[in-house]
């Protein structure tokens, strides 16, 4: 094994036993983006000088002995909406490709705090809107299982510099299955946690009613380290949710019995034959190993839909007014007074996905349409949230497959919005209910990772993570890996 | 009931964003067929169904009137795309 292919928690004991320094992992991961950045594209923006100053940190705290926390040293990427004050954070946009922000987000904060080693900002799609992150500005990124195909999206920067072995883990951000639609594409784990665990202060809004941090990662641990390090409280974010953390590490047992996990029928539709064998059979082990599992039913999951795309168009058209070209981000050089100036550096700074969005949600708030179209979607949308609820009283989870396809070809869905959009149809309703969700690999469909989604009631992360730790050790699926810089 | 391309313009218009010919085009067929999409909400009955706005029962989060340090002025025009004598400028108002 390289060291660019282990985990967190592996190169952690490495370098307690003195075996590898930071500044040598740091470089590892660096010759590793050297060699196939080229083909996966990944990162936006490469902060190597900083990053090498954040190892050699960490490894002065090693030879005197300190004690480090988990995450310290390690090399990890962020997703391009995550503010930092070193490098730029674009947004994949036109509109920010030169804005460096002048405080650090919250989680990105506590990352540092760890010693965490920044190796750059990951690509995406252009303010987190799509599924492909074909919308970048900048370019595509490519999926490391198979170089033709996406990677998925919003997220697929920090899913493919995982996969690829260009990042040990990074974070992501989920609006409506950002992180864990892209994890499923590329054979990595994703987590969206509970709405308000992680602060998103300082995280760039899409759907600020939706839209959640998470970890993205090699394997459950991993995930559950990361989770530790960005949870909990967070003033500077109002919706942060004010109650303890656990430990997450006590979630890391494989011991599933008496779980009872509910499998989601709804979900069971229209999909490739391959995708629910690999489902089926991770919940066969789920079953051998002593978890209760039943068919259950969503009954409004078929308006989950229109109910999400209604809201985060809505919300996304309110958020995306601060771009105006004034305070920061894009102005037009053809302005000629103030109302111009707005008027061309949206038309200029900001691509076609999020102009279609914007105009979608501003049609569906104005006059009458904001009762037939926004309203009734709130309306919508607690119903949803009693379903879950429902269901919530009679399993400790859900299960689905996260994606009803594998990582498609370029091009394929660009052309059709509904067809793109359709790719979050098992992952919205995570975030309309605002409960925790996550996917992990369950397998294969013609050599492309197929991922398998847990689904928690809020808070309850412990019985999520359990449950994939379990899964995942019982699969082992370390066998195949991702073609790319295999030459 | 299709949205027009007259819409599409006075929903433009709002959205303070200039659209090209071919964007005002493509947009009106796009977001008919997202619209289509949507349509199946307006079957449900939800009468008697409080809104949910998002997924937590939080509201009204108030914190201790406390003076904190607010963001430097420096720092708060390091982006800006022109600024004088601590404003930000733009072109002619009126």
């Amino acid at each position: 094994m390289e060291l660019f292919e282990l985990t967190a928690h592996q190169l952690r004991e490495l370098m307690l036993k003195k075996e590898i320094s930071a500044v040598e992992l740091a470089e590892n991961i660096f010759n590793r983006i050297e060699a196939v950045e080229e083909e996966v594209q990944a990162y936006i923006t490469l902060t190597k000088e900083k990053a090498l100053e954040q190892a050699r940190q960490v490894d002065e705290k090693l030879s005197q002995g300190e004690e480090l926390p988990p995450l310290a040293g390690i090399p990890m990427g962020l997703k391009d909406n995550i503010c930092t004050t070193h490098g730029k954070t674009t947004c994949a946009s036109k509109m920010l490709r030169n804005y460096v922000s002048p405080f650090d987000a919250t989680v990105v904060e506590r990352l540092k705090a760890q010693g965490a080693v920044i190796v750059g900002k990951l690509n995406m799609d252009e303010f987190a809107m799509g599924s492909s992150t074909e919308t970048s500005y900048f370019h595509i990124t490519r999926n490391p299982w198979d170089l033709e195909r996406v990677p998925g999206g919003s997220s697929g920067g920090p899913t493919a510099a995982v996969a690829a072995g260009e990042a040990v883990y990074s974070l992501g951000t989920d609006t409506g299955g950002s992180i864990r639609q892209p994890a499923a594409f590329c054979g990595v784990v994703g987590l969206k946690p509970t709405y308000g665990l992680v602060s998103r202060f300082g995280v760039v809004a899409l759907a600020s009613s939706l839209d959640q941090v998470g970890p993205i990662t090699r394997d459950v641990t991993d995930c559950a380290l990361v989770l530790q390090a960005i949870a909990g409280h967070d003033p500077k974010d109002s919706l942060s949710a004010n109650g303890p953390v656990p430990d997450y590490r006590q979630a890391l047992v494989p011991e599933v019995k008496g779980l009872k996990i509910g499998v989601v029928k709804e979900y069971f539709n229209q999909m490739d034959p391959q995708i629910e064998k690999s489902v089926r059979e991770a919940i066969a082990k789920l079953e051998e190993m002593g978890a209760l599992v039943e068919e259950t039913t969503l009954p409004h999951s078929g308006y989950a839909f229109a109910t999400y795309h209604t809201i985060a168009s809505a919300e996304c058209s309110s958020n995306l007014a601060r771009f105006d070209g004034v305070v920061f981000g894009h102005r037009s050089s053809q302005a000629e007074d103030v109302a111009t100036m707005t008027m061309k550096s949206r038309g200029e700074g900001l691509g076609p996905e999020v102009k279609r969005r914007s105009l979608l949600g501003i049609y569906v708030l104005s006059g009458d349409n904001y009762n037939t179209y926004y309203l009734q979607a709130l309306k919508a949308r607690t119903l949803i949230k009693k379903d879950l609820e429902e269901a919530f009283s009679k399993y400790h989870l859900l299960l689905t497959p996260t994606t009803h396809s594998t990582a498609f070809k370029f091009g394929d869905k660009a052309k059709d919005p509904v067809a793109m959009y359709r790719n979050d149809l098992y992952t919205i309703i995570a975030n309309l209910a605002g409960v925790p969700a996550i996917s992990l690999p369950c397998g294969f469909s013609d050599g492309l990772p197929v991922g398998v989604q847990l689904i928690a009631k809020h808070f309850d992360e412990i019985n999520l993570l359990r449950a994939a730790y379990a899964l995942e050790q019982a699969l082992d699926l370390r066998g195949p890996k991702p073609s790319v810089g295999v030459k | 009931m299709r949205i027009t391309q007259k819409d599409i313009e006075n929903l433009a218009m709002q959205a303070r964003i200039e659209l090209t010919p071919e964007e005002k085009e493509s947009f009106m067929e796009d977001i008919n067929d997202i619209l289509d999409s949507l349509e199946e909400l307006k079957a449900l009955e939800t009468a008697q169904i409080p809104p949910t706005v998002h997924g937590l029962e939080n509201c009204n989060v108030f914190r201790e009137d406390v003076v904190i340090p607010g963001l430097d002025r420096d720092k708060a025009f390091q982006n800006a795309p022109e600024h004088q004598d601590g404003f930000f400028s733009v072109p002619r108002i009126l």
